[in-house]
């Protein structure tokens, strides 16, 4: 699975056809409720009602959900006051259906809005029922709310999702004049613009970018707007990313653009992110951080490859970590391998040789690599970071090499070493080791 | 565990032996009214001070006030023998704050100074302050009745030591000072007689680190092996690490430990 397909993968799966004319059915059978009022606005049957009120609505082709606490839609699923990025099993119990919004009603004005995809479960409090009403009054109705002054920020927040996944409306529009108005609260802003972006429709590109360049916007936004762009389909945002990394006008922001190049799977996105390292008249902060996405990369071994060979053409031994960072994590043997070279190569500053060691002790090196290299290495700094490594691995095999060096070390110093970290250890064969040593 | 009954029983019985002796006293200082008392008492030989926040033993300062450190600049402040100075805020008949000195005075116009006292009738009221005490004040007291001359406060120690309600500075305080008595029982020296605990080759460091490295390991483990070493090991610097550890362990079975390891002496 590629990081696309991460960010991307749909939510509707399981029975799909099927619940979608399921539900299909129901809407069919719910139409025929809403007719007596059809002359009535929605706002004003909802200010009618004194307690919960719920209306349902078609919902768009790739959303679904399981009635209580999923939604999903193309590439985002959301559970209830959290966003996951992976399905699972969630993907099973996704399944098409209208979009069902419960409203809290206290003296005529909305206080919560809840959504839901398909048919709920049994309902704890009285509901008044709304029935179906068509996709263009709901989606009136609910960016009304999210245009609001009359309700909190939140209402108005929580409008934006069900209006966004009603069925055969064009909703960017509005939703990117959301998203401009500084006016509304911040939280409304940047749902609006998530959505915008979400949806699919064509036309978001610029005003997203618009606003990502807007140096007389809010921080908070502007790198909301750059996580848009990074989300928009087909990377359609890609080519604007890399126009913010490479103009540079605020390093912050160019920053958080490489960051999100490096999540994609863009061709254009990796070879800028490669440029980045190797332009020396890129800034630091934007250099690190290409260098830092291109070493998450774990299933790339060009990446980790291209890493390695532009190591040493890095300006600062910062940059020179994150290399090590990223080797440690995501180079495999490969990337052990060479980090053990550069641990042993003396002409390396003590600083990268031990965060070498330090970062082939996260990978899955056998212990008995660093048990061997414990030997060949002759300085004491470096020996005491390989015990520190080896303190850091479950392994029993690591608990057995800081028992050896704390037993017949000829340097006491590392013996003291060794024995302190076998105190941090809770392994029942350490406390009778520590024994014996003190009984001779 | 049925020695730790006994010792728990003791201790409770010569808390309030020492608390009835030490009513006098807290009449006195119940008598002040709120306020701030002062008393003197004889120190323990090898205690030292400097009147201030210094109190120094066998050669180490123990206590220091670090604020008092920069009045004197580049100098150490001296360390002169004398006698317990204890001083103690008082609000509503019970001890809001104390601070226990050696030598020094504190002539303030509102403190009301009692003079010199017994130094086991003060030892006796500290006890039983140390016991109702929260906080600082308990572990100031337990200081201070430790520091006091001629004076067996470890079995009033042991029941503070093993209260799980009690304030854990207070609790801390008492298995701290019964560590330090049990090494001195062990080593055969006074408390506060000089010690040469500090390791001086790289053999000594090693096992000297192995001490600690056990004092690390889990309890069911590191404590064991700890009273195994302050039992039976033959250096007694390692025996004296063994039980510092084990004080700073909380554990039940070294404080079993101190009390059959001091019993009735007064090291």
């Amino acid at each position: 699975m590629t990081r696309s397909d991460l960010r991307r993968s749909g939510g509707c799966r399981a029975g799909e056809q099927v619940g979608r004319g399921l539900a299909l059915g129901a809407l069919g059978l719910l139409l025929v409720t809403p007719l007596a009022h059809a002359q009535e606005t929605l706002a004003r049957r909802v200010a009618a009602v004194a307690g919960d009120a719920e209306v349902r609505f078609a919902s768009r082709p790739d959303v679904c959900g399981d009635g209580a606490q999923m939604i999903s839609f193309r590439s985002f699923t959301m559970v209830r006051e959290m966003t996951i990025a992976g399905h699972g099993d969630w993907r099973e119990r996704c399944m098409p259906g209208p979009v069902r919004v419960r409203l809290s009603v206290a003296d005529g004005a909305v206080t919560r809005v809840h959504t839901y995809i398909g048919a709920g479960g049994g309902r704890s409090s009285p509901v008044t029922d709304l029935g179906v009403v068509g996709t263009r009054d709901a989606v009136e109705y609910l960016l009304g709310l999210a245009r609001g002054g009359s309700v909190g920020s939140r209402v108005a927040a929580d409008a934006i999702l069900p209006a966004a996944l009603a069925d055969s409306t064009t909703i960017s529009p509005a939703l990117v004049a959301l998203a401009r108005d500084r006016g509304r609260p911040m939280e409304v802003r940047k749902r609006a613009l998530f959505w915008a972006g979400e949806v699919g429709e064509p036309g978001v590109l610029e005003p997203v970018r618009a606003i990502a360049r807007d140096s007389t916007d809010e921080r908070t936004m502007r790198e909301h707007a750059v996580f848009v762009l990074s989300q928009l389909r087909d990377d359609g945002g890609v080519p604007a990313l890399i126009d913010i990394v490479r103009a540079n006008r605020d390093p912050w922001l160019a920053k958080k653009a490489t960051f999100w190049l490096g999540q994609s799977d863009a061709p254009q996105a990796h070879e800028t992110l490669r440029t980045l390292v190797t332009d020396p008249a890129v800034s630091e902060e934007v250099k690190g951080e290409a260098v830092f996405v291109l070493g998450q990369h774990e299933d790339d071994t060009e990446d980790q490859a291209f890493l390695r060979d532009h190591f040493d053409a890095l300006p600062s031994d910062r940059l020179r970590e994150r290399v090590l960072m990223g080797v440690g994590q995501n180079g495999g043997a490969e990337g052990a391998s060479w980090l053990f070279g550069v641990a042993r190569d003396d002409a390396r500053s003590l600083r990268v040789r031990k965060q070498a060691l330090f970062w082939a002790g996260q990978g899955d090196t056998p212990t008995s690599g660093f048990v061997d290299l414990y030997r060949q290495l002759h300085d004491r700094e470096l020996q005491k970071q390989v015990i520190f490594v080896l303190s850091q691995r479950a392994d029993s095999s690591a608990t057995d090499a800081l028992m050896d060096i704390a037993r017949s070390d000829g340097d006491h110093e590392l013996r003291k070493q060794a024995m302190f970290w076998l105190g941090q250890k809770d392994d029942p064969r350490v406390a009778k080791f520590l024994a014996s040593i003190l009984e001779h | 565990m049925r020695s730790v009954v006994i010792v728990v029983g003791i201790g409770a019985a010569l808390a309030a032996a020492s608390a009835a002796r030490g009513q006098p006293l807290a009449r006195r200082v119940s008598a002040a009214g709120d306020g701030t008392v002062q008393m003197r008492f004889a120190s323990r030989d090898g205690v030292c001070g400097n009147g201030r926040g210094t109190i120094g033993t066998g050669g180490h300062a123990f206590f220091r006030d670090v604020s008092s450190s920069s009045d004197y600049g580049h100098w150490r402040p001296a360390c002169v023998p004398g006698p317990v100075r204890v001083v103690a805020v008082v609000r509503g008949g019970g001890v809001d704050r104390l601070r226990v000195f050696v030598g020094g005075n504190d002539s303030s116009a509102d403190v009301r100074d009692l003079g010199v006292v017994s130094a086991r009738e003060a030892a006796d009221y500290l006890l039983d302050v140390a016991r109702r005490g929260a906080g600082r004040v308990g572990e100031q007291a337990i200081l201070g009745a430790v520091l006091a001359d001629s004076v067996t406060p470890w079995p009033a120690l042991l029941p503070v030591a093993g209260n799980a309600s009690a304030p854990r500075a207070t609790r801390e305080s008492a298995a701290f000072w019964l560590s330090r008595a049990a090494a001195a029982v062990v080593n055969h020296r006074a408390l506060f007689e000089e010690d040469d605990d500090a390791p001086d080759s790289p053999r000594d460091e090693v096992r000297a680190q192995a001490i600690f490295a056990l004092s690390q390991q889990p309890r069911d483990e590191g404590v064991p092996a700890l009273i195994r070493v302050a039992r039976t090991n033959r250096d007694p610097a390692l025996r004296s690490r063994a039980l510092f550890w084990l004080g700073q362990s909380g554990d039940p079975r070294a404080i079993e430990l101190f009390a059959g390891i001091i019993g009735g002496a007064n090291p």
